[in-house]
């Protein structure tokens, strides 16, 4: 990590680092700094120019944060990928089949008069409230 | 191996001897757990021996064994069962509702309450938020009732919670008499005052930590003189110091709890909620314990997404809960949620009993996964987990966990 005219750079190589870790280290920063990538074929010269003029130390607390995060993204796609088989098990299910919403009350599909008798009892129930103070 | 507390010289293990387990160091113990919520409290020999292959004539072995820890005794059924009954493949939909009834109107109330009741799930949660009860009064009495015939029409166990500040004894009454549990929301500042009553009479405290609080013991007389059921200490600030303060406080009143096990009615919230082993029951974990609705029924993943006001999920009304899986927001927040998921949490001894509510995350460190290590909610839940799990081999403790209907079996 480089302090350069007011700006942090930093150099992550490839293939440990990806273009989605640099996002999520830049996403991190928000709206802190601005950040510009130049890429070569072995590695990434990253940017980090602050929103308004930091003093070193900050400046090398912004490109700590970027660095956290660029690293907690690479190695959390490591260890998604190592748990995949586990994980897809338990997630490919659950969204399979949606949230299934509890479905209609048969007794009230098959007895118009329960519908209607409910309707009421929910009427009942917001004129009582109305009347509240 | 649980972050922190490796051993300085690892024992060696030998291949096949004892079952996939993560360990924690707590003081002069070993914790472990596996996958499945199963645990044991052991020395550094025990643990020791276990590693390098526990022989049938060791003292151990039959408690160990029947836990799971060896691994040429491994039910594998039985661990299947485990992991489907705590894990999310029986996840129903969220069980716990909280609606911030300030400024809601009776139609928006209307609203929402049947949006819960389309959430599916044996039982149904509904917590009623507000400040003082007298200032949302019609609102408050008719979700009450809307909700106790809603619970009567669906033929499920409706559980609900008023919780504020302020109320008054006929309100208490009513909502005694319709079976609705009363938590005190308080701000614990000082010492108590044993003398002053809480603002109403309630059988749970929703108790936020001021830096000035002390003498957790004299907190917790506090709370059971005046006939609290149970008490959720909430830190007032989550960052390090914050987490530290708690676990302070925590200890003590964990510690006065124990001394008076046989004979005290206070329970803590977080003991019933961690120890259950099913993380998506703890409570705000976004959308697989807790959804949230504001006043104008904007539906949120969780109370604290609610107080950020992002991310909305759609309007009570209008939103159905079947779709909800198609949500960006909900799907990420589940990931986010997972052990599995998250390079830290894989490894932790506390992976089956815990998970930072990504919300809380998003709050403390700007996005859903949050940065582990640097975590003040890892550290605080780490530590409320420490001071349950490090209690294990004490029989007052036991007592008190059978007390709150709580297995650790």
């Amino acid at each position: 990590m480089k302090l350069a005219k007011g700006a942090v750079v930093v150099k992550l190589g490839k293939p440990l680092y990806g273009a989605q870790a640099l996002a999520a280290g830049a996403l991190a920063l928000g709206a802190r700094a601005k950040v510009f990538v130049e890429e070569n074929k072995s590695s990434f010269s990253v940017r980090i120019e602050p929103a308004s003029p930091l003093s070193e130390d900050a400046l090398l607390a912004l490109g700590g944060s970027f660095l956290n995060e660029a690293l907690n993204h690479a190695y959390r796609q490591r260890v998604i990928q190592a748990n995949a088989p586990l994980t897809r098990a338990i997630f490919a299910p659950l969204f399979a089949k949606g949230f299934p919403a509890v479905p209609a009350d048969p007794l009230e599909e098959l007895e118009p008069q329960v519908k209607a008798d409910r309707a009421l009892d929910l009427e009942e129930f917001l004129t009582q409230a109305r009347g509240l103070k | 191996m649980s972050r922190l507390t490796g051993y300085a010289a690892p024992p060696k293990a030998r291949p096949g001897a004892a079952a996939p387990h993560q360990y924690r160091l707590l003081g002069k113990k070993v914790l472990i757990t596996d996958e499945h919520g199963r645990w044991a409290l052991m020395t550094p020999a025990e643990h020791k021996r276990l590693l390098s292959g526990l022989k049938p004539s060791d003292p151990l072995w039959t408690s160990i064994q029947a836990r799971g820890f060896v691994a040429g005794a491994f039910d594998f059924d039985a661990a299947a069962r485990r992991q489907f009954e705590r894990g999310l493949l029986s996840w129903k939909g969220p069980a716990s509702h909280a609606l911030a009834l300030d400024g809601m109107t009776l139609e928006t109330a209307r609203a929402v309450v049947e949006f819960v009741f389309r959430c599916p799930g044996p039982q149904l949660t509904l917590e009623l938020v507000f400040v003082d009860a007298s200032s949302v009064w019609p609102v408050l009495w008719f979700i009450v009732q809307y909700a106790r015939r809603k619970g009567e029409w669906s033929r499920r166990p409706v559980f609900l919670i008023a919780r504020g500040a302020a109320m008054t004894p006929d309100q208490v009454d009513f909502l005694r008499s319709h079976g609705v549990t009363r938590a005190a929301t308080l701000a614990l500042d000082g010492a108590p005052d044993m003398k002053k009553a809480p603002p109403f009479r309630a059988q749970r405290a929703r108790a936020v930590l001021l830096p000035g609080a002390v003498r957790p013991r004299e907190w917790a007389e506090w709370f059971e003189k005046w006939g609290f059921e149970s008490v959720r200490l909430l830190p007032s600030e989550l960052d390090a110091e914050g987490a530290s303060r708690f676990g302070a406080f925590h200890g003590e009143l964990l510690d006065w709890l124990v001394e008076h096990a046989e004979d005290t009615n206070l329970r803590d919230e977080w003991a019933t909620a961690f120890l259950a082993g099913r993380t998506w029951r703890l409570p705000g974990v976004d959308l697989l314990e807790q959804l949230a609705y504001d006043a104008r029924g904007r539906v949120f993943t969780s109370e604290e997404s609610a107080a950020a006001g992002a991310p909305v999920l759609g309007e009570a009304g209008e939103l159905r809960y079947q779709d909800l899986a198609k949500i960006e927001a909900a799907s990420a927040v589940i990931a986010a949620s997972h052990a599995d998921n998250q390079p830290q949490c894989s490894q932790c001894a506390y992976r089956s009993y815990c998970t930072v509510a990504p919300s809380i995350n998003q709050k403390l460190q700007g996005h859903y996964w949050g940065l582990t290590p640097d975590s003040a909610a890892c550290a605080w839940q780490m530590g409320i987990l420490d001071r349950f799990f490090g209690r294990l081999d004490d029989e007052k403790w036991l007592l008190l966990l059978s007390k709150w209907h709580v297995d650790m079996g």
